[in-house]
């Protein structure tokens, strides 16, 4: 049962192209994917990782999918260099003067990591409590001392700016959202929430750039795709929404009297977009949470708490994997999907099909198929060395 | 690494070959379906020019699964002579099934590691198109359907590298062979019928040869 439908449960094959254009039972957008037998192992190895790291990111882990081979295996290398990103930039997102220094790209990488980071697989694999209590409070500690101060400050100077350039793009524009809510976020923090949040604010206070626009929203397409795979269990997810609303209420709250009024309205769905990032990439964790994974929980309760305030946000749409989210999503989806399918596919061992253009396309070359669903490649980059010579 | 050497060296030769183009003879890649007859035709131009064979012929789809060269085919034609290198590339599919092969009383592994390698020569003679090919000779069995995916794919793919192409309309010798249906099926290129099995109709196919890759 390789993806699986989280609406209505119906499960598609590995590579099943029907779900490209929605799920044909209940037209949901949302799917889970368990490579049969990876998740076991997977989240046995993850739990480690997180108790011994302690840290918000370790840097080793296993993308859940990887064994499944084909298109799971893919998706699975996506799933590690997304990953790699997040681990490189939060080690830097450590440092304070990152913040100040507001490098546009980088920083608007860094987000989606940061917000998810701190819950990434504990929370699927491990429900310990007391580890993720030990991390959350380790975190906490080493966000006030470093990152405290100096993001209020970068949350200060970046917040109007942000706010006004959001108000004047068009919300629809999901980052754009997000830098606002970032923004709001920080304030909401410094001023008075905990110093998980700071993590999230580092990170958000970089989302502004405009540069980094598609960049981020790459990213969140494919965190947004991802998602269901490392989504816990609904069961999970009640406890912790509790804790984590009041600090999106706070920061909610906060946000407007910092940011200008259009900036509100993102705000809350920005929140949203944080959330969903933070769900996606990393199985929320019970019980360590930041502001920013607390607010993105809440989010996924807020529809029934707080209607008023999702209502006036129609550029949540942004947010793909939603199912109420925009058509124009969809289309780019579908075709980030599509660029996925493989140029061999393996239907069983000893059937192939292929896709003559893919194979004419890539420049790299297959030289041997294994029977794993791997195969050998040589990449275009030797080619090229050896003409230069 | 004794493919990936090899590969080098091939690359290399065709480097050399982009800077300085009019040297070396021309790399003329024999392509088309599985079982068109492209080794036979291949073997039969090497045989005719150098004396030797390129590969094993066989009634079995997929009996290349590696592009093989024969380098330095010099084809006199008219007191002129022209030098080619011939590519006999594995035949181009898009799926390629191990039950196919157990009609051939293949055994079952031998069935699906043969398919396996039949995969990778696909991607390799789609490699070579890419990188490596300066003509194309598209072999086609004239008593098949011609309006097939892989063909038109091919067949577009060398148009738009602007690369000459012949068609040769091969297997003239049997019953059902219609060589009027491959000329429909493609009326923007030249079409060649021939037997490369019987030797039919060769002057022409190395008069085309020598007038479109010389």
């Amino acid at each position: 049962m390789p993806h699986q439908c989280t609406a209505c449960g119906h499960t598609f094959e590995d590579g099943s192209k029907e779900m490209l254009s929605g799920c044909p039972g209940c037209g949901g957008t949302t799917f889970q994917f368990r490579p049969s037998g990876a998740s076991a192992d997977d989240v046995s190895g993850a739990a480690p990782d997180a108790t011994d790291a302690g840290a918000p990111g370790p840097t080793d882990e296993t993308p859940p999918e990887r064994e499944s081979g084909g298109v799971a295996e893919r998706m699975g290398r996506t799933a590690t260099a997304m990953r790699d990103w997040m681990h490189r930039d939060d080690s830097e997102e450590a440092d304070p003067t990152r913040n100040g220094t507001g490098e546009g790209t980088d920083t608007g990488r860094e987000d989606p990591s940061t917000s998810g980071r701190p819950d990434d697989r504990p929370s699927t694999s491990t429900p310990d409590p007391s580890t993720s209590d030990e991390r959350a409070t380790g975190e906490a500690t080493s966000d006030t001392t470093e990152a405290d101060t100096p993001p209020t400050d970068a949350a200060a100077s970046d917040a109007p700016s942000t706010g006004t350039s959001s108000t004047e793009t068009t919300a629809a524009d999901a980052t754009e959202t997000t830098a606002a809510d970032a923004t709001e976020t920080t304030a909401a923090d410094s001023t008075e929430t905990t110093a998980a949040d700071a993590t999230g604010d580092d990170g958000l206070a970089a989302w502004p750039d405009p540069p980094d626009v598609s960049h981020v929203r790459e990213k969140d397409q494919r965190v947004h795709r991802r998602r269901p795979t490392t989504r816990p269990p609904e069961s999970e997810r009640p406890t912790e929404t509790r804790a984590p609303t009041e600090a999106t209420d706070t920061a909610a709250n906060d946000a407007p009297s910092a940011a200008p009024p259009s900036a509100e309205t993102t705000a809350a769905d920005d929140t949203t977009e944080d959330g969903l990032i933070v769900a996606d990439e990393e199985p929320v964790d019970g019980s360590a949470e930041d502001t920013a994974q607390a607010s993105a929980r809440s989010e996924m309760a807020r529809p029934d708490e707080l209607p008023p305030r999702r209502e006036p946000t129609p550029e949540s749409g942004r947010v793909v994997s939603e199912p109420s989210g925009e058509k124009p999503d969809m289309a780019e989806l579908r075709e980030e999907l599509n660029e996925q399918f493989e140029s061999i596919k393996i239907v069983e061992p000893g059937q192939y099909e292929l896709n003559l253009m893919e194979l004419y396309d890539r420049e790299e070359y297959i030289i041997s198929l294994r029977e794993n669903g791997r195969y050998v490649i040589q990449m275009p980059e030797d080619w090229l060395g050896d003409r230069m010579e | 690494m004794g493919l990936l050497t090899e590969l080098r060296s091939s690359i290399s030769r065709v480097t050399s070959k982009l800077f300085a183009p009019d040297q070396g003879p021309k790399r003329i890649g024999i392509y088309g379906p599985p079982n068109a007859g492209k080794t036979t035709l291949a073997n039969r131009i090497a045989r005719d020019w150098t004396g030797d064979a390129i590969g094993p012929e066989s009634h079995v789809p997929h009996e290349t699964r590696r592009a093989r060269r024969k380098e330095n085919v010099e084809i006199e034609r008219n007191g002129k002579s022209v030098t080619i290198d011939i590519v006999d590339t594995p035949g181009v599919t898009t799926k390629v099934d191990y039950k196919e092969f157990l009609e051939h009383d293949i055994e079952k592994d031998d069935a699906v590691r043969r398919s396996r390698e039949a995969t990778e020569g696909v991607a390799e003679a789609m490699h070579w198109l890419r990188e490596d090919v300066d003509g194309v000779i598209y072999v086609l069995d004239s008593a098949a359907d011609p309006f097939t995916q892989v063909n038109t794919m091919l067949i577009g793919i060398i148009e738009s590298k602007d690369l000459p192409v012949l068609i040769f309309a091969n297997k003239t010798d049997l019953e059902e062979s219609s060589v009027q249906q491959i000329a429909n099926a493609f009326p923007q290129h030249e079409t060649v019928p021939l037997s490369a099995l019987e030797g039919d109709n060769m002057d022409e196919v190395y008069d085309k040869i020598a007038e479109y890759f010389g």
